[in-house]
C-alpha cells in the first residue's frame, strides 16, 4: 500500500508539467480564449504528442498501458495548468470505445485526430442513449475543430459526429470563456458507435475530480505566494492570523480532495467493491475545494482578485464548471447515503433503502 | 501508487485478527475511574502476554518492532475489532515510553519500559499550565537543584488521570535566566512524592480524568532528568517524531462506524415535519452525504500519510491537517446527530439512544482545543507547510 506516486509516476508527472508549462503555459491560454479555434488547431496535437489521450489504452495498440491512478495524476497537472479542450469527453470516449473493441475509433481519440465533447443530461430525468441520445443534454467544450461529442447518460453512452450536430446545438453563453457552452434536444445523428458501460459515471467522476484537485492547488500556491510577498501594515499580510488561517484551510482542502482521488483512482484500478461510492465522494470533495479554495484566492488578492488582469477568476471559472459535471453535491451526497463503503460504513440491507 | 497488500502482510492481517477475536474483553470498560484504570491496565496485559505490547516500540526494548504498514494494518484490525482504546495506558504507551526510549539512560529504560508494556504501571502527563496552555514554552514550574534532587514547585493542568497515576512525565524549568524554551527540563516524577496535591476538574459534561496538580516543595531525585538539564524541550519535540500517523487509523474507523450508527439513526427517525424520515429531508442527507465523504477521506489521507512517513523517516506538517480534519469532522458529525435527533435533542444520556447525541456534541468541543488548538494547527499549516511568516 502506498498512495504517493513511485519513481515513474513521478516523472511522469514531471515531464508533463514540464511539457505543459513550456507549450502551454498559463499566459498563452489568453490568445487562445479570444480566438477558440486556433487551440484545436495549434494546442490539442500538442497535448496529444505528450500521450495525454493515449495514457490508458494498451501497450499492444501503441499506448502507455497505464491505469487510472497514472491519468488521475495528468489531469491534476491539467488543472494546475488551465489547459483547456475537451478532455474528458475525450479520454472518457478513448476509454469506452477501446473497452468495447471498437479499435480504430479509440485510436483516433487517442492519438488526436479526433476529439470529443462531453454532453450530459440538462434538467432532462428521461435524457437516455437508446443508442442515439434521446432528450435534452448540455454540451461541454464543442468548439470549432471539435470533431465529436460523447453523450452521457446514466450507463449509456454514444460517440456522434459534431459536424451532424451543427444545426442543433443551441449556443449559450459559458461560465468559463476557455469551454463553449451548448444545449441540444434530441440528437438527430446516428451514433458511429454507443455502448454501456456500469464503470462510466465513476471514471468521469474520478477524472473530474483529479482536474478539480489540480485547480484547486493552484489557487491554493497562488495564495501562499501572494501572502508571503504582498506586504502592508509593514509585513507580509500572510502573517496576519485571519490570512494565514484562510491559507491554511485551502490547504487542507487540497490534501483531502487529492488523497481521497489518488484513493478513488486506485479503487477503480483494483476493481474494488466501493469504487463508485470513492469516486463519488472524490468528486465532491474536490468540487468544494476547487471552488472555495478558487474564490478564497480571490479574497486574498484583494482589489486585484476581482479584477480580469489576474487568472485567479479563470481557476475559479472553470472549477465552477466542473462542479457540475458527472454529479454536483446534490446527485453526489444521495449516491452517497444510499451506497455502502467499505472501512465501517456498511448501510444494512434490510430493510432496503429505496435509491 | 498501490493499494494491494502483500502476501506477508495478509497473513500478519489474518493473524491480528485471530488474536483480537479470540482476546478482546467482552464486558464494557467500567465507568468507575479505579475499575477503568484496573480494566485498562488487564487488557495492556493481555496484549503483553499476546506478545502484541508496543507495536511500534523496538523490540530491544521489549516491543514488536512492527514496520509501518504492520502497525497500520494492526490499527485498523483493532478498531474493527471494537477493541477498547487505550485509556490510562495513553502516556505510557505513546509519550512517556517512547521519550525514554529516544532519550533516557540505561537505568531509566531498565526500570520503567518493561512495566509500561506489561500494564504495571499508569502515567500521566505534566506539560500544561494555567499559565501556560498554547504557549507551552512559558511554563514556570521552578524546579532548583538541592544537592542530588531537584525540588519543584508550581502547578500543573489538564493531567488526565493524575489521581490514578504512578509516574508523571514532568516539564519543569530549571534555569529561569535562559529564553524560553531553553532552561525546561523533562523528569520522570513519582506520583506518590510528598508535596503532590492532586485535584480533579470536573468538565463540562460531567466527567473528572483530568485534574489540576500542586508542587509544594515535591522532590524529584537529579537521576529522573531524562536527557540533560535544559534540554526538556527538544526531548520532549523528539517524542513527536516517534508517532507516525498510524494509530490515526483506529480513530477514522471509530468515527467511521459513528457515521454509520448517524446513517442508521436517519433512516429510523422522522424529520421536523413527522412525516418523512430524517434521511428524507434535503439537508441532513447532504451533511450525512458529506461526512460519509469526509470520513473516506480520512483514510485516504492517513495512507498518504504514512506513506509519506516510510519515505522520508519522519511525520512533516500534513499531520496537522489529518489532525484538524479529524477534530472538525467529530464535530460535524455531533452536530449533525444532533439536528437528526431533532426534538430530543434535548436530553443529555450518554447511554441512551437519542441522548448520546447532544451529550457527545458537547463532548466533540474538547477535539479543537484538546493536542493542540485549532488555531495552533492552522498556524502550524500555514507556516511549516506553506511557508507563511509567522506573526
Amino acid at each position: 500500500m502506498d498512495l504517493l506516486p513511485d519513481e515513474d509516476q513521478a516523472h511522469l508527472v514531471s515531464t508533463f508539467r514540464g511539457l505543459l508549462e513550456d507549450k502551454l503555459p498559463v499566459s498563452r491560454l489568453r490568445e487562445f480564449a479570444a480566438a477558440r479555434a486556433d487551440f484545436m488547431v495549434e494546442g490539442w496535437p500538442l497535448l496529444a504528442d505528450m500521450g495525454l489521450f493515449s495514457l490508458m489504452l494498451g501497450e499492444d495498440k501503441g499506448g502507455a498501458g497505464l491505469g487510472v491512478a497514472d491519468q488521475a495524476l495528468v489531469f491534476r497537472e491539467i488543472g494546475r495548468h488551465l489547459t483547456p479542450g475537451p478532455l474528458i469527453g475525450t479520454v472518457l470516449g478513448g476509454y469506452l470505445t477501446a473497452a468495447d473493441g471498437h479499435d480504430d475509433v479509440s485510436a483516433q481519440l487517442a492519438f488526436g485526430t479526433w476529439s470529443a465533447a462531453l454532453a450530459e443530461p440538462f434538467r432532462d430525468p428521461n435524457a437516455r442513449i437508446e443508442p442515439a441520445p434521446t432528450g435534452s443534454f448540455r454540451v461541454l467544450g464543442a468548439a470549432t475543430g471539435v470533431t465529436h461529442v460523447l453523450f452521457c447518460a446514466g450507463a449509456g453512452w454514444a460517440l456522434v459526429s459534431a459536424p451532424a450536430l451543427v444545426d442543433v446545438l443551441d449556443r449559450k453563453t459559458g461560465i468559463d470563456p476557455a469551454v463553449p457552452l451548448h444545449l441540444v434536444s434530441d440528437c438527430p445523428a446516428e451514433p458511429v458507435v454507443s455502448g454501456r458501460s456500469p464503470h462510466m459515471t465513476t471514471l468521469g467522476r474520478v477524472l473530474t475530480a483529479a482536474w478539480l484537485c489540480g485547480l484547486a492547488e493552484a489557487t491554493r500556491d497562488q495564495s501562499a505566494n501572494h501572502a508571503s510577498s504582498r506586504r502592508q501594515f509593514g509585513k507580509p499580510i500572510g502573517a496576519f492570523q485571519a490570512v494565514k488561517h484562510r491559507c491554511a484551510d485551502m490547504a487542507v482542502r487540497v490534501e483531502a480532495a487529492w488523497a481521497q482521488t489518488a484513493y478513488a483512482a486506485l479503487a477503480f484500478d483494483h476493481n474494488l467493491a466501493d469504487m463508485g461510492f470513492q469516486a463519488a465522494a472524490a468528486k465532491l470533495l474536490a468540487a468544494d475545494a476547487a471552488v472555495t479554495n478558487g474564490a478564497d484566492n480571490i479574497q486574498n488578492h484583494g482589489g486585484m482578485g476581482f479584477t480580469a488582469d489576474l487568472d485567479a477568476h479563470l481557476y475559479l471559472r472553470r472549477a465552477c464548471l466542473l462542479e457540475h459535471v458527472f454529479g454536483a453535491a446534490p446527485t453526489l451526497c444521495d449516491y452517497l447515503v444510499s451506497t455502502p463503503a467499505s472501512g465501517s460504513m456498511r448501510l444494512q440491507e434490510d430493510p432496503p433503502y429505496g435509491y | 501508487m498501490d493499494l494491494t497488500w502483500t502476501a506477508a502482510q495478509q497473513e500478519f492481517r489474518e493473524e491480528v485478527r485471530t488474536w483480537l477475536a479470540e482476546h478482546v474483553p467482552k464486558e464494557p470498560r467500567p465507568e468507575d475511574k479505579a475499575a477503568g484504570n484496573a480494566f485498562d491496565l488487564a487488557w495492556q496485559r493481555a496484549q503483553f502476554d499476546g506478545g502484541w505490547a508496543g507495536i511500534s516500540w523496538p523490540t530491544q526494548f521489549g516491543g514488536r518492532g512492527l514496520d509501518l504498514i504492520e502497525q497500520l494494518i494492526w490499527h485498523e484490525e483493532y478498531a474493527l475489532a471494537g477493541a477498547p482504546d487505550v485509556g490510562t495506558c495513553l502516556v505510557g504507551l505513546t509519550q512517556a515510553g517512547p521519550t525514554l526510549i529516544l532519550t533516557g539512560d540505561t537505568e531509566q529504560q531498565n526500570q520503567h519500559l518493561l512495566p509500561i508494556l506489561r500494564g504495571e504501571v499508569t502515567w500521566c502527563q505534566g506539560f500544561s499550565e494555567p499559565e501556560a496552555g498554547s504557549d507551552l514554552a512559558s511554563l514556570r514550574t521552578r524546579a532548583a537543584i538541592d544537592g542530588d534532587d531537584l525540588v519543584i514547585n508550581g502547578r500543573k493542568i489538564w493531567t488526565s488521570y493524575g489521581d490514578l497515576a504512578d509516574y508523571q512525565e514532568l516539564l519543569v524549568r530549571t534555569d529561569p535566566d535562559a529564553p524560553r524554551h531553553h532552561g525546561i527540563s523533562w523528569v520522570i516524577c513519582d506520583m506518590r512524592a510528598p508535596g503532590i496535591d492532586v485535584r480533579p476538574i470536573e468538565t463540562l459534561h460531567g466527567e473528572r480524568h483530568f485534574c489540576e496538580i500542586t508542587y509544594d516543595n515535591v522532590r524529584v531525585p537529579l537521576r529522573n532528568v531524562v536527557g540533560k538539564l535544559g534540554e526538556g524541550w527538544s526531548v520532549a519535540t523528539a517524542t513527536l517524531s516517534f508517532e507516525r500517523g498510524t494509530a490515526f487509523m483506529a480513530d477514522q474507523i471509530r468515527l467511521a462506524r459513528r457515521v454509520d450508527d448517524l446513517t442508521e439513526m436517519a433512516r429510523r427517525t422522522p424529520a421536523a415535519d413527522g412525516r418523512r424520515r430524517a434521511i428524507d429531508d434535503d439537508d441532513i442527507a447532504h451533511r450525512l452525504g458529506r461526512i460519509r465523504a469526509e470520513v473516506a477521506a480520512l483514510r485516504a489521507m492517513t495512507y498518504a500519510n504514512v506513506s509519506r512517513v516510510g519515505r522520508q523517516d519522519r511525520p512533516g506538517a500534513e499531520s496537522s491537517i489529518i489532525r484538524l480534519y479529524y477534530s472538525e469532522a467529530w464535530q460535524r458529525l455531533y452536530r449533525l446527530g444532533v439536528a437528526i435527533a431533532g426534538d430530543a435533542a434535548v436530553q443529555f444520556d450518554r447511554h441512551d439512544p437519542d441522548g448520546q447525541w447532544p451529550w457527545e456534541n458537547l463532548n466533540s468541543l474538547r477535539a479543537t482545543i484538546a493536542a493542540g488548538t485549532k488555531d495552533i494547527q492552522r498556524n502550524i499549516i500555514g507556516e511549516r507547510l506553506l511557508g507563511l511568516p509567522r506573526e
